[in-house]
This record gives structure tokens, C-alpha cells and sequence, in this order.
């Protein structure tokens, strides 16, 4: 899970290097409701959360390892690359939606 | 209308022509594989290729008083999580390179017999439980270097009185 701010005039995203698992910790890490990134002030409310994708990356990764075991190798290991993949996409969509959800 | 993931779908395109790769040119794909497993410096590549990964993600993390993460243990701190990582991801990659190449070289080459008293099921295992273990190890460490990349691209949030 990353934590960003969207820049006010670009609209662009600044990640920050902290992270918690709550606005409410994130403040508490910081000793303020506000603080300051690319000169711009914001207030910790308008930190949002993303959740990492693995899915295609273990899924490749798999699948290129699996090459020992010839053909079937490729697809087996492309599944459990997929599958492992996804189950850490899935934990890491459940904490960034719970840091979405919280509040100050 | 929902959107599509195109890095799945690159990464399917990719799975499909490698294995079309592996249909149409077995033995060379094969012999290309044997070579590396019995390449004598694969060992001290693999070892090198975690030090660096890690010693990255040492040097990325080491003066960031706001990580918290960890790779294997981080009770000890940074520095020991960062050993450990080597160590763990070291042996378990060069080891199951080692058993690899047996399982390998006995089941598809038959040159020689490195498992004796083995059944072809325990072999098979073996040979799936190393893929998994060298996949894992080689993973962790390219996720590892793509954090630390990641990591300094971020930036740190400083605290304004409010």
C-alpha cells in the first residue's frame, strides 16, 4: 500500500515516504493534522491510499521460472505466480480501503 | 464498461508465445536450461545478484525513520532484517538451483542418477518445490530493488504546527 497527495494544480501524485495504517496513525506518526510536500500545505484528511498490483508480475515470474518443466511448467507456474499474486493484491486492497475509510 | 488490465493481459501474450517458444524449439530450449543449471558460476551469480538487491534496499530504508516494514524479521532492526533477507533468499535460491539441475538432468536427460532410492512422484515434487522456492527467493529480491526505487521517488511529509 502506498500513501499519496494530489498536487492542487497539476493533479499530480506525490508519494509519500511514511505510511500507516490510518489517517489517525498517520498524524500521530507526524505530531500534526498538517504537514508539508512539494511546497504545498495539505492536510492529512487529503491523504489517499493505493493498493500495489502483483497479480502480473508474480504471474510472469512464475510462468519464466516454470520454463524447467517445459510447457506445463510455464502454465503451473504462471497459476501460482497468479494466485499468490492476487492474494497479496487482495490484503493489500483491504488496508488501503481501510485507510481510505478512516478518519481524523 | 469495465476496463481492461493490460499488464494481465501482456503478461498472458508473454506465457502463450514462450510457450509456443518451448513447443517449437524443445531440445534447444532444453539444452539452454541445462547449460545454466550446470553453469559453474551460478552459485556465485545468485548469491552476488541478493547482496546487491538487498544491500539496495538497506541503503534505501537505513536513514527513513518512518519504515516499518520488514522482509524476514524486522525485531532485530533494518541492518539484521537485511542479513537475514540475504542469507534466507542466498541459500534457498543456490540450494534449490543444486537440486534443480539433478532433478533435471536426471528426469529429461537421463545421463545421469543423482536420486537413488527416489520414486518418480517424490522426484516431481522435488522438482515443483524448488521451481516454487527459486521463483520466490528470485521475486522477493527484484520486489525488494523495485521498493527501494519506488522509495526514493517518494517523498517524506513534513509536519506543519497546525
Amino acid at each position: 500500500m502506498k500513501l499519496y497527495v494530489q498536487n492542487r494544480t497539476t493533479g499530480e501524485k506525490t508519494y509519500l515516504k511514511q505510511s500507516a495504517v490510518s489517517r489517525r496513525e498517520l498524524a500521530t506518526q507526524l505530531g500534526s493534522k498538517r504537514f508539508q510536500i512539494d511546497k504545498q500545505i495539505f492536510s492529512v484528511n487529503e491523504v489517499k491510499a493505493e493498493n500495489n498490483s502483483n497479480t502480473a508480475g508474480a504471474m510472469a515470474a512464475g510462468g519464466v521460472v516454470g520454463v524447467v518443466g517445459g510447457v506445463p511448467g510455464v502454465i503451473i507456474g504462471g497459476l501460482i505466480g497468479a494466485l499468490l499474486g492476487k492474494s497479496t493484491d487482495s490484503e493489500d486492497k483491504a488496508k488501503s480501503d481501510k485507510f481510505n475509510r478512516s478518519q481524523l | 464498461m469495465k476496463a481492461l488490465n493490460f499488464k494481465l493481459i501482456g503478461v498472458f501474450i508473454l506465457l502463450v508465445l514462450l510457450s509456443f517458444i518451448l513447443i517449437s524449439n524443445t531440445e534447444p530450449t532444453m539444452l539452454l536450461i541445462k547449460s545454466v543449471l550446470k553453469w559453474e558460476h551460478l552459485n556465485t551469480t545468485l548469491w552476488l545478484g541478493f547482496i546487491c538487491c538487498f544491500v539496495v534496499h538497506y541503503l534505501s530504508i537505513k536513514d527513513d525513520s518512518s519504515y516499518n516494514g520488514g522482509l524476514i524479521f524486522k525485531h532485530f532492526g533494518k541492518f539484521a532484517d537485511s542479513a537475514f533477507a540475504i542469507i534466507t533468499y542466498g541459500l534457498a535460491s543456490t540450494t534449490s538451483a543444486s537440486i534443480l539441475k539433478g532433478v533435471y538432468i536426471q528426469q529429461y536427460f537421463e545421463e545421469k542418477i543423482y536420486f537413488n532410492h527416489f520414486d518418480q512422484i517424490d522426484i516431481y515434487s522435488m522438482l515443483v518445490v524448488c521451481l516454487f522456492l527459486l521463483g520466490y527467493s528470485l521475486y522477493a529480491a527484484i520486489s525488494a530493488l523495485r521498493n527501494a526505487v519506488l522509495l526514493s521517488q517518494a517523498e517524506l511529509a513534513i509536519p506543519v504546527a497546525d
